[in-house]
C-alpha cells in the first residue's frame, strides 16, 4: 500500500507502489507559494531521501501564480516531473511553467497517466 | 538517464520541438465540433475581442486589466488564464527592469554599455552626471569622444583578448566633461557573456571610477610625506647640531688654556656652521681692542689680522646681537670692522661673562644670497654663551693656577712649583742620563737693608732682583722665590761647572743693578750662592737642594758675595 499524506490543504501527496509520488489537487485550486512549500515538504517526507519521479495531476488547478511557479521550478522535486492534464487551463499553466519558469528537473506534460508512466519507465532505464 | 544539465534538457529547446507542449486550445477527441450555436459564436466573438484588447493593452504596458475566467468555456478560460500569467510576467519583468535601472543608477561609478565598434548604447546616471551631459546627448556617440586622453582600444583583436582573459585590470585614463574639464579615472573593460548576446552582437561594458579625490589625497599624502621628510631631515640636522654643541661645550670645559680653547673652536665651529665662515674675536687684557683668536671656513686673512676697537662693532656698542642681511627685513647699518667689499649677511654676537665683555662671535654667510634663519640665530647665540662661559672659566682657572704657583710679589715661581718641577726634571735627567743644576741664592744682609730703608723698599729690591734673575735665565730655566730673600734657580741639562758659571753671572748682574725706590737710589745689593748638580750631588729633590743649601751656607760663612760649589758626595 502506498504511503499517503493528507491534510486540510487543497492537495494531497501519495507514493504509489512504483515509487512515484502523486500530487493531486482539489477542484478549483488556486496555487500560491505556500502551497508549493507544503507540497515539497510532503514529498520529502514520503520519499525518505530518495529521488523519486513526481506526477502532478493538474486537472483541478485553476490558477498558479508566478511565485508558486518559480518556487516549483527552483525546487529539487525529484528525478523527473510529469504534468498530467487534459484541461485547457491545466495545459496553459503547464506550458507557461515549462516555457517561462524553466524548471530544473526534467519535466514533460502528458494528457494521460499511462503516457507519463511510459516516459518515466524510459528514464529509469 | 536525464542528467538535468542545460545541454541535455533545455525547456526552450524541447518546447520548440513541440513534444512537450500541449496546446490549450487544441481540439481533443470528444470535444465540441466546429459547429457553433449562435450564442456560442457570440460568446466566442466577445471573448476574442476581450483577449485582443488585453493583448494590445499588455503590449502598451497597461498591466492592470486582463479578462477574467468566466467559467463559460474551459478553453476560453484557459486563454484568459494565460493572459493573466503573461501579465504577471510582464509586470515582474518591468519591475525587474526598473529595479535594475535603479541599481545601476545608484552605482557611483560610471557604467557604459558599448557596441563592438565603441558606440555608446546605454549608460547609468553616474555617467552623464559625471560628464555633465544629459543622458540622451551621449547615446549613439563614440566612446572615444568621452576621453581626454588614453582612449582604450576597442576592436576585434581587443575583443577577442577580452573574451579570453576576462575584464581588464584597472587602467588610468582621463575623461572629458562637456565643459572640457578632465576627470582622472581608473577604468576596466569587459565583454558581456555571450549567453546574453542580443541580436547576435557583442556588448562591452566599460566601468570607470572617478579618482579625483583619490588623486588629490595621494598628492596631499606625497606633499605631507615630503614635508615630513624635510621635517625629519631638519630634526636630524638639529639633533646633530645639538650633539656637536654639547660635545664642544664638554671639550671646552676640559681645556686648560685659552689657546687650547681656540683650537677646539677651530675644530667644532666649521661643523656647526658649515654654510658660514666666522671668527671668535677676543678683547685684549687692556679692553681697548679686539682681534680674531679663532677663525674657520676661509675667513679672510686680512680680516683675521685686523685689530679693531669695540665701538667699531654695533653689537658691542648696543650690547646685543647685530644682524645685517641682504633682505629688506635686515638692518642696513654695517659694523666698521666688517670689510666694505663683503657681500652677504652677517651677525655679531657679544660674548659676555659675569658682566664682563670678553669679545664677540662674528658669523657671515658664505653664499652672498644666504640668510640667517631663526634656528641658526638661536644656535649662534647658544654658541656665543658657551664660548664666553668656557673662556671665563679658563681665565679663572689660569688665574688661580697662576696664583697657586707664583710668588705674588715678584712673579717668580713659588716653592710649591719648585718642588713639582724639580721632581719632574730630575726624572727626566735620570731617564736621559743627563744633568740638572740647582742654584740657591740669597741676598746678603737683607734684614739690615729692610731695617734701614723699610719693607716697601725691600720689596722693591726683591722685585728688581727677581727681574734680573729672570733676565739672566733661559726660557727652560725655572726661577723661584722660595722665601724672604732666598731664591732658587733650576737649570735643566746644566753641569756643575755650567751651573757655577751661571750663578756667578747672576751674582755679578745683581751687583750691577741700579736700584731705585721712589726716585731714590738705593745701595747695591750682593748675593751669595751655592750650587749643586744631579746626579753628582743626589738624584732626588731633597738631596740636591740640601747640597746646594749647604754650599750657600759655606758661601755665607766664607764671606758672602760669592758662589760656592757643593762638596762631592
Amino acid at each position: 500500500m502506498a504511503s499517503e499524506r493528507g491534510t486540510d490543504r487543497p492537495f494531497s501527496v501519495q507514493l504509489d507502489d512504483h515509487d512515484v509520488a502523486h500530487i493531486r489537487f482539489e477542484p478549483n485550486a488556486d496555487l500560491r507559494i505556500e502551497h508549493i512549500t507544503e507540497i515539497m515538504r510532503a514529498v520529502d517526507d514520503i520519499r525518505d531521501g530518495r529521488h523519486v519521479p513526481v506526477m502532478v495531476h493538474m486537472e483541478h488547478v485553476r490558477t498558479a501564480d508566478r511565485e508558486a511557479r518559480n518556487a516549483a521550478a527552483r525546487a529539487d522535486t525529484g528525478s523527473a516531473v510529469t504534468l498530467i492534464t487534459d484541461s485547457p487551463i491545466g495545459r496553459m499553466i503547464g506550458n507557461f511553467y515549462m516555457l517561462v519558469n524553466k524548471p530544473r528537473t526534467p519535466t514533460k506534460m502528458f494528457t494521460s497517466e499511462q503516457d507519463a508512466f511510459r516516459w518515466i519507465h524510459g528514464l529509469r532505464k | 538517464m536525464v542528467s538535468g544539465n542545460k545541454s541535455a534538457f533545455d525547456p526552450l529547446e524541447r518546447a520548440s520541438q513541440k513534444e512537450d507542449l500541449v496546446m490549450a486550445t487544441e481540439l481533443t477527441p470528444g470535444s465540441q465540433s466546429h459547429t457553433q450555436s449562435p450564442a456560442r459564436e457570440r460568446l466566442i466573438q466577445r471573448r476574442l475581442e476581450e483577449f485582443e484588447q488585453a493583448i494590445v493593452d499588455l503590449a502598451a504596458g497597461k498591466l492592470d486589466e486582463v479578462p477574467e475566467m468566466t467559467g463559460e468555456d474551459e478553453k476560453l478560460d484557459a486563454i484568459a488564464a494565460g493572459l493573466a500569467m503573461l501579465r504577471e510576467e510582464l509586470r515582474a519583468t518591468t519591475v525587474s527592469k526598473h529595479y535594475l535601472a535603479d541599481v545601476l543608477d545608484a552605482i557611483p561609478d560610471l557604467l557604459v554599455v558599448l557596441d563592438s565598434d565603441g558606440t555608446i548604447l546605454e549608460l547609468n546616471r553616474s555617467a552623464w552626471v559625471m560628464l555633465d551631459y544629459e543622458k540622451g546627448d551621449l547615446i549613439g556617440r563614440q566612446v572615444s569622444e568621452l576621453f581626454a586622453s588614453d582612449v582604450p582600444a576597442i576592436g576585434p583583436s581587443q575583443l577577442a583578448k577580452l573574451r579570453e582573459t576576462g575584464p581588464t585590470p584597472n587602467m588610468p585614463a582621463k575623461l572629458s566633461t562637456k565643459n572640457g574639464e578632465e576627470v582622472p579615472v581608473r577604468l576596466s573593460l569587459s565583454v558581456m557573456p555571450q549567453y546574453y548576446e542580443l541580436e547576435r552582437k557583442t556588448r562591452i561594458v566599460l566601468v570607470a571610477r572617478d579618482i579625483t579625490e583619490q588623486s588629490r589625497t595621494q598628492e596631499e599624502l606625497v606633499r605631507a610625506n615630503q614635508d615630513l621628510e624635510r621635517l625629519v631631515s631638519t630634526l636630524e640636522y638639529r639633533t646633530h647640531e645639538m650633539d656637536l654643541i654639547s660635545e664642544m661645550g664638554e671639550v671646552l670645559q676640559s681645556c686648560h688654556t685659552t689657546d687650547e680653547a681656540f683650537s677646539v673652536l677651530g675644530s667644532f665651529l666649521p661643523r656647526i656652521f658649515p654654510t658660514h665662515r666666522g671668527a671668535v674675536c677676543m678683547t685684549t687684557s687692556s679692553g681697548n681692542v679686539l682681534q680674531a683668536s679663532a677663525t674657520w671656513n676661509d675667513f679672510p686673512e686680512d680680516m683675521r689680522q685686523r685689530i679693531f676697537a669695540p665701538d667699531q662693532c654695533w653689537a658691542l656698542r648696543r650690547g646685543r646681537v647685530h644682524l645685517t642681511t641682504m633682505s629688506p627685513d635686515g638692518s642696513a647699518v654695517r659694523c666698521h670692522h666688517v670689510d666694505p667689499a663683503f657681500e652677504g649677511s652677517y651677525m655679531c654676537i657679544p660674548m659676555m661673562a659675569q658682566s664682563e665683555e670678553l669679545g664677540l662671535l662674528h658669523l657671515r654667510t658664505i653664499d652672498p644670497a644666504g640668510e640667517f634663519d631663526g634656528a641658526k640665530m638661536r644656535v649662534a647665540h647658544t654658541i656665543a654663551e658657551h664660548i664666553a662661559l668656557a673662556l671665563a672659566n679658563i681665565t679663572l682657572r689660569e688665574s688661580l693656577r697662576h696664583k697657586s704657583i707664583r710668588d705674588p710679589l715678584t712673579g717668580l715661581f713659588n716653592r710649591r712649583y719648585l718642588e713639582e718641577t724639580m721632581e719632574r726634571e730630575l726624572h727626566r735627567a735620570t731617564r736621559a742620563d743627563g744633568t740638572l743644576g740647582v742654584i740657591m741664592l740669597d741676598i746678603d744682609h737683607f734684614k739690615d737693608f729692610n731695617d734701614r730703608f723699610g719693607h716697601e723698599a725691600g720689596d722693591s729690591v726683591l722685585r728688581q732682583v727677581s727681574k734680573a734673575i729672570t733676565d739672566e735665565t733661559r726660557g727652560e730655566d725655572i726661577a723661584c722665590r722660595i722665601g724672604g730673600e732666598e731664591f732658587a734657580v733650576v737649570l735643566p741639562d746644566a753641569s756643575l761647572e755650567e751651573t757655577y758659571q751661571r750663578a756667578d753671572s747672576l751674582r755679578k748682574a745683581i751687583f750691577g743693578l741700579t736700584l731705585e725706590y721712589q726716585q731714590q737710589h738705593l745701595p747695591t745689593v750682593k748675593v751669595s750662592a751655592g750650587v749643586a748638580a744631579a746626579p753628582l750631588h743626589g738624584k732626588d729633590f731633597e738631596s740636591l737642594l740640601n747640597a746646594a743649601d749647604r754650599a750657600l751656607y759655606r758661601a755665607k760663612s766664607e764671606g758672602r758675595d760669592r758662589v760656592v760649589k757643593a762638596s762631592d758626595t
